[in-house]
């Protein structure tokens, strides 16, 4: 199914919960998301569909138009999600050392806290050239 | 499929896993769970690639994080919706009162189709009887935390925020 024909699907269920104004609404939306209706992302389109079911006032017709709307998406072919591996270590494993299992979830770096070390550090060594200026050499 | 029904699914949470089923079809979701208020999964994806005891952790963690943040003021909404960005992976959570739904998933997984297909759950979930007696045995009784470590000095911070004490403790 190309992705034109997702879209009028979509226009189509939509229209079918929200009456004639559904085209304007899924034209205005995608608008918004620097998109044309001859000028589709399939990556996109998900969350054009999301925020073109917040206009529906009824919370049931808006799940009802959710479901219908996840049945056309699942059509389109779906791009593999890529999440970066944690580098793998070259080395040959040493049999002799205990295994540490890593943890699936890594934390990502902070960059504030990194900032906030670099301040500490930088003002650190300040300080100790500041000592350094003070105390004259013998 | 071989189903690991000692872990993945215990008696009475069949439908619940049922209803779960659309989230396998999202790209990207690499796990997911439905949790009890103590952190106890009820549910799990049944080839899940997750290790048991990873996921294990996730929900006991969050159910912790979840009620800990229920103490603060302003928390009385319906649903709350914690997401968490690591490295490499999403973890959401939807606090849905007495349980919560997370799912594991990679970074850069598409939000809109997870977000629409955990709100038609949701909706699922709610129209079935068996399921809602089964959450109601399964979501009462204590809570995670008592009222004796609420008010202990590892939670202290928490309670200064809910009084107001302790200008230095801030919400980012």
């Amino acid at each position: 199914m190309t992705l034109k024909e997702v879209c009028d699907r979509i226009q189509v269920e939509l229209t079918q919960v929200m009456g004639p104004l559904a085209p304007l609404i899924l034209k205005e939306k995608a608008a918004e998301f620097g998109m044309s209706m001859d000028n589709l992302s399939a990556e996109k389109m998900p969350e054009l569909v999301e925020e073109a079911s917040f206009e529906i006032q009824s919370h049931r017709k808006k799940v009802q138009f959710q479901r219908a709307a996840l049945k056309i998406l699942r059509e389109l072919p779906q791009q593999p999600v890529v999440a970066p591996e944690p580098e793998a270590t070259e080395s040959e494993p040493d049999e002799t050392k205990p295994v540490r299992r890593k943890s699936h979830l890594r934390l990502a770096e902070d960059p504030l806290s990194r900032k906030q070390q670099d301040k500490v550090s930088a003002e650190k060594e300040g300080r100790s050239a500041a000592g350094a200026g003070t105390t004259a050499p013998r | 499929m071989a189903v690991n029904m000692s872990t993945v699914a215990r008696k009475g949470s069949l439908e619940l896993l049922q209803k779960l089923a659309p989230l396998r079809e999202v790209e990207g979701v690499r796990d997911y769970f439905f949790v009890d208020r103590k952190g106890t999964i009820l549910a799990r994806k049944p080839d899940s690639p997750v290790e048991e005891e990873v996921a294990a952790a996730c929900a006991r963690d969050m159910a912790q994080v979840g009620e800990i943040l229920s103490l603060l003021p302003g928390q009385e909404q319906d649903e709350r919706v914690f997401d968490f960005h690591f490295k490499g992976t999403v973890l959401i959570a939807w606090d849905w009162g007495g349980a919560y739904l997370m799912a594991l998933c990679k970074e850069g997984v598409n939000l809109a189709m997870v977000r629409m297909t955990v709100n038609v759950i949701k909706e699922e979930l709610g129209k079935g009887r068996r399921f809602r007696g089964y959450l109601a045995r399964h979501s009462g009784g204590e809570y995670l935390l008592s009222e004796q470590d609420v008010g202990s000095e590892r939670y202290k911070h928490v309670m200064a925020l809910e009084t107001g004490i302790g200008a230095e403790h801030k919400l980012i």
